[in-house]
Parts: C-alpha cells; sequence; structure tokens
C-alpha cells in the first residue's frame, strides 16, 4: 500500500552533503523505476495472446533485479527519517513501505507461481508511475525547481494509481494463496510443530492476515484525498508556512 | 487582583482545538476558577461532556493544562478564549484493568482444557508434560494476582481513560494470550532442553519476581494517602527487602515484571512467550522512562541520583 504522502519536506538548512546524497539517491531511484516501467511495457507489447497477457508471462523475469534493488532501497527512506534528513515520522515511512517489500520477497520471490499473474503487472505499472513522480519530485524540489505540473501529477495520479496497485497487491497474494493451498505444498512454506521452540507456522493463514490489513485502504486513500487539497488549494484549507 | 466581586468575572469564549468553532460561551466565570471548576460549569451545558471527557489548553496546539490551576494564572481572563479538546467517551481505569486481566484468565484456561475444535478430537487424552501444567498455573496465578490487586490495592491517580484503550488493551493482552496458550498446551509440545532443571528454575524465577512485584504494589499503595492524588518520592522499607530495587530504579515494579516472564518463558521454552516478554519489556520500559521524568521533575533535587528508570544502571 503505497505512497508516501508528505515525505519529504526537508529540514530548514540541510547540508550541501545531505543535498547531495539525497539528489544521487533519487536520481538513482527515477532511473531505476523508469527501467522497470520500460522493461514492463517492452514485455506487455510483445503478448500476442490474452493467456500470455493474463499470466504476464515472462515478466517477472525481465524486471526481477531492478525490481527488488529499487524496492528494497526504499527502506533508506526509514533511516534518512530517523536521521533527519528528510522531515517525515520513520515509523510511518515504514509502515508505508513494508506492503510492497512484502510483495516482492514474500509472495512473488517466496512462491514463484505468484510471478505469473496479471497481478504483478498492475502492481508494477502502478508503482513504478508513483516512483517516478514522487522520487523525480523530491529531486527537483531539492533545488525548488519542481514544475508545478509534476506536483499537480503527483498529488493527482495516485486517484487511480493507487486503487489499481493495490488491487494488483491483492490479486497476486491471492493467486499465491490458491498455489500453497494444498496441505503438501502448504507445509513447506510453513513451520510445523515440533519443534524446540515450540512455534508453528502456516503461511497460508499469515497471507489471509496480510489480507485483512488491506481493509486499510479506504482511510489511507481518503487521508490522501485530504492531502491533495491542501497542497493543490492552500487557500481552500488553512496552511500553516 | 481583589478577589471576591462580581467585577472580578469575565466573558469566556470555548474554543475548540482542532477545527474552527466555539464549543460554548460562558458569560460571567470567575478569574479565581480552577480548570476543574469550568470543567463543571461546562458539563452543566453541555451534558455530553462530562468533565473527566474535557482537555483544556491556551493555544490551539499547546498542552493540556492541570485542573488546579486557576484561569487568571493562565492569562486567560486577559484573553478571553480557551481550547477545548474532546477526549472521547471515557471509561473507568477499573474497568479496563477487569476486562484485560479476566480475558487472559479466561483463554488460557480454554485452552488448557485442550479442546478438541482446536487440537483435534484426541488431544484431551494425550499425556501433557509438567512444563505446561505449571504453565497455566503461572498464567493463572499472575492474572487472578492482578485482578485481586486492581480491586484490593492500587488506587488510581486518574479515574477514567478513552474508551478506544479497552480496545487497544483488551487485543493485546487477549491475543498474545491466545498465542501463548496455543503453544504451550499444543499435544505436539515440545518440553524444555535441560529438562526438569530448567523447568524449576524458571518456575523459581518466576515466583520471586512475582512477590517482588506484590511488595512493590503495596508499598506504592501505602505511599498514596486514601482519597488523594499526593506525589511521594518511594523509597525501600526496612521489612521487606524485595523493596530494595527502589535503590536502582524508579520502576521496579516493572522490573519485576519483566522478571516473571523471563521465568515464564524459560520454563516453557516457547518462542511466543518470548516475544511477549520482549513486546512487554518494551512498553513498560516507555512507562517507567515517563514515570521516572515525572518523578526527576515533581521532586529535582531531593530525588535519588542513582535511581535508573527499570534497568539498574543501564536504562
Amino acid at each position: 500500500m503505497d505512497p508516501r504522502k508528505q515525505s519529504s519536506t526537508r529540514k530548514q538548512s540541510p547540508s550541501q552533503l545531505t543535498t547531495a546524497y539525497l539528489l544521487i539517491y533519487n536520481s538513482v531511484l527515477t532511473i531505476g523505476w523508469t527501467l522497470i516501467l520500460f522493461e514492463t511495457i517492452k514485455r506487455v507489447i510483445s503478448y500476442n495472446s490474452f493467456g500470455d497477457f493474463w499470466e504476464c508471462y515472462g515478466l517477472w523475469n525481465a524486471i526481477e533485479l531492478p525490481l527488488k534493488i529499487c524496492q528494497t532501497a526504499a527502506f533508506l527512506e526509514v533511516f534518512h527519517a530517523m536521521f533527519g534528513l528528510v522531515r517525515s515520522n520513520p515509523m510511518i515511512v515504514l509502515i508505508q513501505i513494508i506492503s510492497r517489500v512484502f510483495l516482492v520477497w514474500g509472495v512473488a520471490n517466496y512462491i514463484p507461481h505468484a510471478q505469473h499473474s496479471i497481478g504483478i503487472l498492475l502492481a508494477v505499472t502502478a508503482w513504478s508511475i508513483t516512483e517516478i513522480i514522487r522520487y523525480g519530485y523530491y529531486a527537483l524540489n531539492l533545488f525548488q525547481t519542481s514544475p508545478q505540473l509534476l506536483t499537480w501529477c503527483r498529488y493527482s495520479f495516485f486517484i487511480v494509481l493507487y486503487p489499481l496497485g493495490v488491487t494488483g497487491e491483492l490479486v497476486t497474494i491471492i493467486k499465491a494463496m490458491r498455489t500453497i493451498y494444498p496441505e503438501s505444498v502448504r507445509n513447506r512454506y510453513s513451520i510445523l510443530l515440533p519443534n524446540k521452540l515450540n512455534f508453528g507456522f502456516d503461511y497460508f493463514y499469515f497471507l489471509v492476515v496480510v489480507l485483512l490489513a488491506y481493509t486499510y485502504f479506504p482511510t489511507m486513500y481518503k487521508h490522501m484525498f485530504t492531502q491533495r487539497a491542501k497542497t493543490l488549494n492552500p487557500s481552500s484549507s488553512k496552511k500553516v508556512n | 487582583m481583589s478577589g471576591k466581586t462580581q467585577g472580578n468575572t469575565f466573558r469566556l469564549e470555548v474554543l475548540k482545538a482542532r477545527g474552527n468553532g466555539v464549543v460554548t460561551t460562558i458569560e460571567n466565570i470567575s478569574a479565581n476558577a480552577t480548570i476543574a471548576d469550568l470543567k463543571k460549569q461546562v458539563a452543566q451545558k453541555k451534558p455530553k461532556l462530562y468533565p473527566d471527557r474535557q482537555s483544556y489548553r491556551n493555544e490551539p496546539t499547546g498542552k493540556s493544562v492541570k485542573d488546579t490551576q486557576k484561569l487568571s494564572e493562565l492569562n486567560v481572563d486577559k484573553t478571553g478564549k480557551i481550547y477545548f479538546k474532546d477526549l472521547g467517551p471515557q471509561i473507568g481505569w477499573s474497568t479496563v484493568f477487569m476486562a484485560e486481566y479476566a480475558g487472559p484468565l479466561v483463554i488460557y484456561l480454554l485452552f488448557y482444557i485442550r479442546p478438541s475444535i482446536i487440537y483435534g478430537s484426541s488431544a484431551s487424552s494425550k499425556p501433557m508434560h509438567l512444563a505446561a501444567h505449571l504453565g497455566a498455573a503461572c498464567w493463572t496465578f499472575h492474572y487472578a494476582k492482578r485482578i485481586l490487586e486492581t480491586i484490593f490495592v492500587h488506587r488510581f491517580s486518574h479515574s477514567t481513560m478513552p474508551i478506544f484503550n479497552l480496545f487497544k488493551n483488551c487485543g493485546y493482552y487477549w491475543g498474545f494470550t491466545a498465542m501463548v496458550a496455543y503453544f504451550v498446551n499444543h499435544p505436539k509440545y515440545t518440553p524444555p532442553l535441560f529438562g526438569s532443571a530448567q523447568v524449576f528454575l524458571g518456575l523459581a524465577i518466576f515466583l520471586i519476581n512475582e512477590l517482588g512485584n506484590l511488595s512493590i504494589h503495596l508499598l506504592l499503595r501505602n505511599l498514596r494517602p486514601p482519597g488523594t492524588t499526593e506525589r511521594r518520592i518511594p523509597y525501600p522499607n526496612k521489612t521487606n527487602p524485595f523493596t530494595n530495587l527502589f535503590h536502582f530504579v524508579s520502576c521496579p515494579n516493572y522490573t519485576y515484571e519483566v522478571g516473571s516472564w523471563l521465568g515464564f518463558s524459560l520454563m516453557t521454552q516457547t518462542l511466543t512467550a518470548f516475544l511477549f516478554t520482549i513486546a512487554g519489556t518494551v512498553q513498560m520500559t516507555v512507562w517507567a522512562k515517563q514515570k521516572h521524568r515525572a518523578y526527576k521533575k515533581d521532586f529535582a533535587d531531593k530525588y535519588p541520583k542513582q535511581r535508573k528508570s527499570i534497568i539498574p544502571f543501564i536504562i
């Protein structure tokens, strides 16, 4: 569940080193996500049957490496917040990042069957467009040169991309759950009793809990509309600074 | 300020701290009125906003002011404005505590009888390890003790808390109880690595710490005179050696509680019990640091310097 609103308003006077680092970080990730989007489009236009499209044949293999790098790198943003490089709450940043990192590693990478699902296409398309705009916006904003159009995109595209991304994530998780439901398969993905730590863990039910966490979506979606109103019509609502 | 005449009253606007709008306006309020008096007056006008639900501050984003402060001390008589925050529906502390602690008692024992719906039909006839029996005894003892303490020992400095806390706290305690009890009482339970030595060591650690925890609760009770919310510095008392921990930390009751759960975890050798211990330690450390800071603020130089919050010499 994504987009980090209000994330990167910086402190009053960041050092040059901080600015340089953030510029490199945000630029690299803009490029990384552009690459992912490019590979995704290239793969999709090569499909010539509905079956290919539905199963997203070969898509995961094409984007796996840059996707893993870019999505995992987002953890650095928790540290950025912790050490005051950007002014946001590290806990909130972590919560926002964790669901996507989990989808990449805990679902698609862990249960390879889930890679062959249109959910991956929906999610990755939504994520990459969001992230290209977001990181681009952060990078340019370091010099207060972000064009108004980019700001508008950042606070408008989510209206379509956020539900699209969440749909993709849900479809992927459900595909994974269908895969591991049979007991013989499920046991391979779970921790079984008895063991010395007296701990058991059923991956299928864990994914059920993950699905339940997505009921948080409406709250988050509404919150983003509020942020949108605050940023795009500062006059209509009270704005500090 | 002369204080007794009508001339000392003023018109007070009670504004919402969040958003715009006026909660109510009080035409004649004395500058000598306290925040507690104000709460009563507002409650008379707006019965839904009973006093425990109200909180006031000088600035919309400021800190909440104390009940005992006078309006004149806050300069409210000059500005004619005060900011109101609704704390939401309130519920009594003891109600929350009872629900929190009765749940773990019932839930743990439900798992202890090994119902077929959870563990399968033949589970209840399988033998249970000593550690699992003792686990049930310790868990029951701990929560029964807490319930009794809530009734007979604790004196609360606040009477209510927001109702949301009921759901949050019950979710925490009941959820962890189910996670611990499910594994300790499982028919496929694996006994501790070092056998009965480990079980009895864990049990001893648990019991000693429970006694320590009770000692501190009794000491704290006697520290606060009945019917007051007065605060004093707690010191070890000569009759009970468990209270000596006050030489080292501000909240030995939490130190002992952490010790209890370490003992329980060692005795049952169950991962979820360790996780419960860690979660509890984190939460109690936060509370202990708050209380420690409050003591240092209230008593300043008089407060013993060598004391830490919860872990002697460290935190």
